[in-house]
């Protein structure tokens, strides 16, 4: 539940883009806006990173008033024709929610031969993440018509536009289980309507960075009896070791995975030194050590790279912020920080402006968050930035490479390396 | 394509206007990323005051939506002042916003200590008919003396423009109505500027240096600079100039009619300074409305770059074709006269008939007014325009996404290089110049295909 008694700089978007962010992974589909047209910006943001057709209604005074069905039903058929998708969904804004027009029944009407579904994008009842597990509830909802709980495929419910390398990571992640002998497939990455037909073939749902995807799993629970597990962000040799083994022991694999854990164990270490060996000593370490680090952002990426930092890399975190748009679950997020990382001083607020004052009176030296983070440093100074949330658009990377995994371990150690020794020597 | 298919999709610029005029055309819309809604224009603009806090009453989202655009290209930048709202959820929806919005309006003023607290609504708050006044009208004096507010929600079907107009309209009327006392040497000219639209950076900087050269070289000083973090005093001091002139006159035309009705300060008529012809047409302008007695034909500066402009055209090929692929707007008209200018023979694409009715008040006074006229190619597709391109031989292409590759394209940026004035005037022709001389290559990465 959200914070409703003060007035805040909120810090999240509108559902709206949640939802296209998601639609956005399907090929070849579709978006209808139906509401105002600064309503379409945030599908348009969406469109920019993934392709997706946009459409939308510009609903103005007349269709308030009158209702805008003759509008949608318009778009519908006009963005069918046009774009030819193999999926459209109809987004509702504040307005069209209010007012209430009949959107399932137009999409009953329009009868197209396409899936075409309703989801709420309203500001006032979704936000960027509740936006995309409504999207995500609703395409498995309407898209999957039977379970095959034999089916020994996986599924890893997907953080979709979490960061920049997120659909690296959840292949890279797929392709790391097959290793130890596990099928799996990411929901909602570059996906067909087709595949997402069978999301219900399967016989385990894997929740790994809540709130996303906790709603699907819920409801895929609910409705067809799969079970799930929420198992840690797989940062890291640790956590990834601990979501394989969570997976292994769910599935019951009748397999010991023990020695290969060990081996891919060894293996990142021999990278590391090697690479380390033959380029650099150890100890500019020493020196990042000293330096005031901060980090920015929701609660299982907070904790997760304060995990890797901290429990891997030998270092200390000064600062966590974590944005969680619900304060209500302040005391439980802080006990899990106070376990990995005693020292670290955590704050969890819904508030910009909150975060902006902790970063510029504290003006840490390493600021892990997204840009906007980066950009209320960079009023009054310049931090050795490294992007690990939504937005990350100042920088280009053609080559993406994953953070979460063995691989990802290393990944993620180069960038954080090389950005710190950049800035400070 | 063949000469008759594309002479039959050749029309005049003036006859599409005269169409959209007498609404007997069959316009389909189009999804225009740079004509948002009311709230936005008004949020903007509200937003250059450093002491101005704006309360946004409704959700938080549109807000979130509009505070960092990598989508628009702006990556670079980012609006860090606070973006406050109520914070509608379906209770604000169902049972009113009233008393969060009197409390939230309590909590601003405490925390921010502002002069204005600008109160702006979107969809929600209007839709429900929420008493933004009633509870404005209810504060303690102190704090009612300082809240502004605008009913701007996007549902209303106002455009950007007229959210920018709504908020000039409510700071204006917020404004003392005496002028403005502190004696000012009758002799000196003066005039506000008003800038174009999300500039920022060295370009704007450029830009402004640019504009305050050439108003110095005929002899009038800049009292305003209309331009982010101005404070309300900076608003105020606008009157007490004698004219309001624009870089970017539609977009500033607003507040210059405020201006105009409550303080009688004229404005110029002139805009986008871009190219040699027009620069010089914006400054005469100012030169006849304040009575100066300046000739800029005999300056230095414009004897050279008249020279260059004619070591251009031979360059160029007198009559020479050419494409211009642009914006629909201001933008199009501006590079038009500038190929107009360089003596060639343009034809533009990619005319959205949907942005040429958004923007009407641009299109009828340039076309329908000042009779500013044009060929339009009507066509959108990549396919179509490389057609044409064949057809005409060897035009000069006007665009900004290049998918031609062999040909000459002239690729200036305009929203991230200076383009105004004399300055501007050289870039452009330096421009054009490596363009003809460097046609572009296969190999680059910036052509498709």
């Amino acid at each position: 539940m959200r914070n409703t008694t003060l007035c805040i700089d909120s810090i999240e978007k509108c559902g709206i883009l949640g939802v296209s962010q998601v639609i956005a992974q399907i090929e070849n589909s579709s978006i209808v806006v139906h509401g105002p047209k600064g309503c379409v910006y945030p599908a348009y943001e969406a469109s920019i990173l993934y392709p997706l057709n946009i459409n939308y209604t510009e609903m103005c005074e007349k269709t308030i008033v009158f209702g805008g069905e003759v509008e949608v039903s318009e778009k519908i058929i006009d963005e069918f024709y046009e774009n030819q998708p193999d999926l459209m969904a109809v987004v509702t804004t504040c307005a069209s929610e209010i007012i209430g027009d009949d959107i399932d029944g137009l999409i009953k009407r329009a009868d197209l031969p396409i899936p075409v579904l309703r989801i709420d994008g309203g500001g006032f009842l979704n936000n960027q993440t509740s936006g995309m597990n409504m999207a995500m509830r609703t395409l498995v909802e309407k898209l999957c018509k039977e379970a095959d709980l034999s089916n020994p495929t996986v599924n890893i419910l997907s953080p979709v536009s979490m960061n920049s390398c997120w659909q690296e990571d959840m292949t890279y992640l797929v392709s790391l289980l097959a290793e130890f002998g596990i099928m799996a497939r990411p929901l909602f990455c570059n996906a067909s309507v087709e595949q997402i037909g069978k999301y219900a073939h399967t016989c385990l749902n894997v929740v790994i960075c809540p709130p996303i995807g906790f709603e699907t799993a819920e409801y895929m629970k609910k409705a067809f009896k799969i079970p799930y597990i929420t198992l840690s962000y797989p940062l890291g040799m640790e956590k990834t070791e601990a979501f394989i083994k969570g997976i292994a022991e769910t599935v019951q694999l009748n397999k010991d995975i023990t020695h290969l854990l060990d081996e891919k164990r060894a293996m990142v270490k021999s990278k590391f030194h090697n690479g380390m060996g033959r380029v650099n000593s150890v100890r500019l370490f020493e020196y990042i050590k000293q330096l005031n680090k901060m980090i920015v952002g929701p609660p299982e990426i907070a904790l997760a790279f304060t995990n890797i930092i901290t429990k891997e890399y030998e270092d200390s975190i000064g600062r966590v912020i974590v944005k969680d748009v619900s304060n209500e679950q302040e005391e439980e997020i802080k006990a899990k920080f106070a376990k990995i990382s005693p020292g670290t001083d955590v704050l969890v607020t819904n508030d910009n402006q909150i975060i902006k004052e902790e970063i510029q009176n504290n003006k840490p030296q390493v600021l892990l968050g997204s840009d906007l983070e980066y950009y209320f440093a960079k009023e009054l100074y310049e931090p050795a930035y490294i992007n690990i949330t939504y937005p990350g658009a100042r920088e280009l990377n053609f080559h993406k490479r994953p953070f979460l995994g063995y691989d990802g371990t290393l990944n993620f150690f180069e960038v954080w390396y090389n950005k710190i020794i950049n800035r400070y020597y | 394509m063949i000469d008759t298919e594309i002479k039959g999709k050749t029309t005049k610029l003036s006859a599409l206007v005269k169409g959209i005029k007498s609404d007997s055309l069959n316009i389909r819309d189009c999804v225009d990323m740079h004509q948002f809604c009311a709230f936005w224009g008004a949020f903007d603009i509200l937003n250059y005051f450093n002491d101005v806090v704006i309360l946004v009453h409704g959700p938080s989202g549109c807000l979130g939506n509009r505070r960092y655009l990598p989508a628009m290209g702006y990556h670079n930048e980012c609006d860090n002042k606070p973006h406050l709202s109520t914070s509608f959820t379906n209770k604000e929806v169902v049972f009113g916003g009233e008393k969060k919005l009197i409390d939230s309006l309590m909590e601003v003023d405490k925390q921010y200590k502002s002069k204005i607290i600008a109160v702006i609504t979107n969809c929600c708050a209007d839709i429900i008919g929420d008493d933004v006044e009633g509870c404005i009208e209810g504060l303690p004096e102190d704090l009612r003396k300082k809240v502004i507010y605008l009913n701007t929600g996007g549902y209303s079907g106002k455009s950007y423009r007229r959210g920018t107009e709504m908020a000039f309209k409510l700071l204006t009327k917020s404004l003392p109505s005496k002028k403005y006392e502190e004696s000012a040497n009758s002799e000196s000219k003066m005039v506000n500027v008003f800038l174009r639209r999300w500039i920022g950076g060295q370009t704007k900087q450029e830009e402004i240096t640019e504009i305050k050269r050439m108003l110095q070289i005929i002899g009038v000083e800049v009292n305003q600079l209309f331009d982010q973090g101005m404070s309300i005093e900076d608003f105020y001091k606008m009157q007490k100039a004698q004219l309001n002139v624009a870089a970017c006159l539609f977009f500033g035309m607003g507040l210059f009619d405020e201006l105009k009705n409550k303080f009688n300060v004229a404005y110029s008529e002139s805009t986008y300074p871009l190219g040699l012809f027009a620069t010089k047409k914006w400054l005469n302008e100012i030169i006849t409305s304040l009575n100066l007695n300046v000739n800029i034909d005999e300056l230095q500066e414009v004897k050279e770059l008249e020279r260059k402009r004619k070591e251009l055209i031979s360059q160029i090929g007198k009559g020479r074709h050419c494409i211009i692929w642009t914006q629909t707007g201001e933008r199009m008209i501006a590079l038009t006269k500038l190929a107009y200018e360089l003596e060639m023979d343009p034809i533009v694409v990619g005319v959205e008939p949907a942005i040429v009715k958004d923007k009407f008040p641009i299109f009828e006074k340039e076309v329908l007014e000042d009779g500013f006229d044009v060929k339009v190619f009507v066509t959108k597709y990549i396919e179509d325009v490389q057609d044409l391109i064949e057809y005409l031989g060897d035009p000069i292409i006007f665009c900004n996404n290049n998918y031609y590759p062999g040909r000459t394209v002239f690729k200036y940026k305009l929203a991230q290089n200076p383009i105004y004035g004399f300055n501007g005037t050289r870039k452009l022709y330096q421009a054009m110049h490596d363009s003809i001389n460097n046609k572009s290559s296969k190999y680059s990465l910036f052509v498709e295909g």
